[in-house]
């Protein structure tokens, strides 16, 4: 299969700054795949996103989407291909109300207005937000926003979805609301997500992880290989998940575990196990 | 948090609430300009029925029309004053020095102080019937011939509706920095007027560094989503002339004409 996106020897550097923010990044993204990139705060991560939509150019390296190169005359067809969901969700309204908003970008595609109207429909559906749709945006909740955001983003049907540390900014309820709602659409759509991410929630649900380290890519896994490794999550800008951390202060403490755990359960009744032998 | 109204609106589903803003707006403009031609006690009773059924009509109470009329109340009675000890001529049955009162002064002082009510009453009209949205559409509908010189009307009126959207933002971001500021001891409200003024500076600052990171924020998004500036823009929001909107210009139409007749 043909890669959706693909990133050859992007090497990207800030004005002022001495080193490059990105360095010889290749990349390829299979359709329909959900790829999580992480790193420490400064890797690059989320230069790589602005990168790929064209909204930071890059020095040298060739970016392609969806079988287009990415150059000052396909710039504005490639962003109808891609949809970005921002960090802060009071920070990306446009419209004053939410039918408003998820209408914006339909606007600038100069969209009659009879099937603007069935497409807001369409998306507010999808996120669930058709109940709001006279509200005024900064009335709702961070969770309900960054559903209005995603409902703007699938309105321009996408082929790709970069969220952009689009979680890290809400409750846990809110964060497995989003990431249910962008599992959704993955599995319906075939939009392929991209997910810039601190979070272990959001790595989980990723096909593919890309490790980011001062502007290269570290290491390409997927998340078991992650996990299997969790002395290295910190450096990677990650708080393992509470299993790993147990399981591995137990082997620091000299309890040595019969294997390693994935799941609560799994090490629950290895502990058990343990005790009834002591 | 986000909740503040933004001027004075007040919802509500009265027949003013439901008129098309581009017509409540021009409607305000005729008002002001006709009240001028008003110069006699039929012409002022006229003026007032009609407002007075107006506000009748919003079903808002009268109380805030009268608030619309405090933060004024200093510059009406003085222009009263004025025109009142001033105003030469008639039998002045006080006097003193250069200041005289007569019959003719009272009335016209009376007549000041009625046009400034009844152009008081209509705007404050437009502002509680009309949100602050309508406002900005409306101001975008009515500059539009100045397309035609060029003048970015879809530009202005998209400041216009984005600008009023980020107020609250903004309103919590200045709680947030206030707060940050008391945190490291910072004191408002004490002290003289140069102290508090100066108070000012540790807010506006970190305001204005913020108000620049949302626009760069929002400028990306909005750029993300495609925006290439206002060509070639379809519109999601669509303002809708009823009739309703048609017999209200018809009825000022006609106040004019009932106007000129009983002006002296």
């Amino acid at each position: 299969m043909n890669p959706i996106i693909s990133l050859k020897d992007v090497t990207f550097t800030y004005d002022n700054a001495n080193k490059s923010a990105l360095n010889k990044i290749n990349l390829t993204v299979k359709p329909q795949q959900w790829v999580a990139i992480v790193g420490l705060n400064g890797s690059g991560k989320s230069t790589l996103a602005k990168l790929i939509n064209g909204i930071l150019p890059a020095d040298s390296g060739t970016i392609t989407v969806a079988g287009e190169k990415l150059t000052e005359q396909s710039l504005w067809n490639i962003r109808r291909k891609i949809g970005i969901i921002f960090q802060n969700p009071d920070h990306q309204f446009v419209g004053a109300t939410v039918e408003d908003d998820v209408a914006f970008g339909l606007e600038n595609q100069n969209m009659p207005r009879k099937q603007m109207v069935q497409r807001v429909a369409w998306a507010l559906d999808q996120v669930q937000m058709s109940a709001f749709k006279n509200k005024a945006p900064q009335t709702l909740s961070g969770g309900q926003k960054q559903r209005v955001a995603i409902a703007g983003v699938i309105a321009l049907q996408p082929q790709i979805i970069i969220m952009d540390e689009s979680t890290s900014m809400l409750d846990p309820n809110g964060r497995r609301d989003i990431l249910k709602i962008i599992r959704k659409l993955q599995q319906q759509l075939g939009i392929t997500i991209l997910s810039i991410t601190h979070d272990l929630s959001e790595i989980v649900e990723a096909d593919q992880v890309v490790i980011l380290k001062r502007g290269i890519i570290e290491k390409t896994a997927t998340v078991a290989e992650i996990f299997a490794d969790p002395t290295r999550l910190t450096a990677w800008g990650l708080r393992p998940p509470f299993t790993q951390r147990l399981q591995l202060s137990l082997l620091q403490a000299g309890v040595l575990l019969t294997k390693k755990y994935q799941t609560k359960q799994g090490l629950a009744d290895e502990l058990w196990q343990l005790r009834s032998k002591m | 948090m986000g909740k503040m109204i933004i001027g004075r609106y007040l919802p509500g589903k009265s027949l003013i609430h439901q008129l098309d803003p581009r017509c409540k707006f021009i409607a305000t403009f005729i008002f002001v300009a006709i009240v001028f031609l008003a110069n006699n006690w039929q012409t002022y009773l006229a003026l007032t029925i009609f407002v007075l059924s107006a506000v009748l009509l919003s079903q808002v109470s009268l109380s805030f029309f009268i608030k619309g009329v405090r933060p004024m109340i200093f510059l009406i009675i003085f222009t009263v004053a004025l025109q009142m000890l001033f105003t030469p001529g008639g039998h002045p049955f006080w006097q003193w020095g250069i200041f005289s009162l007569s019959a003719l002064s009272i009335r016209n002082g009376l007549f000041i102080f009625m046009r400034f009510l009844l152009i008081i009453f209509i705007s404050t009209l437009l502002t509680i019937t009309t949100t602050p949205l309508q406002m900005a559409d409306a101001v975008g509908a009515i500059l539009k011939p100045l397309k035609i010189v060029h003048f970015p009307v879809e530009e202005v009126a998209l400041m216009l509706s984005i600008a009023l959207q980020f107020i609250p933002l903004l309103s919590d971001e200045t709680t947030k920095i206030m707060n940050a500021q008391r945190a490291r001891g910072v004191d408002f409200g004490d002290g003289s007027i140069l102290r508090q003024i100066k108070a000012i500076i540790p807010i506006l600052i970190p305001l204005f560094v913020s108000s620049f990171n949302i626009a760069y924020d929002l400028s990306i998004a909005m750029e993300s989503r495609g925006y290439q500036g206002s060509e070639n823009r379809s519109k999601y929001r669509q303002l809708k002339w009823h009739f309703q909107d048609s017999l209200v210009m018809l009825l000022f139409i006609v106040l004019t004409i009932i106007l000129i007749i009983l002006r002296s």
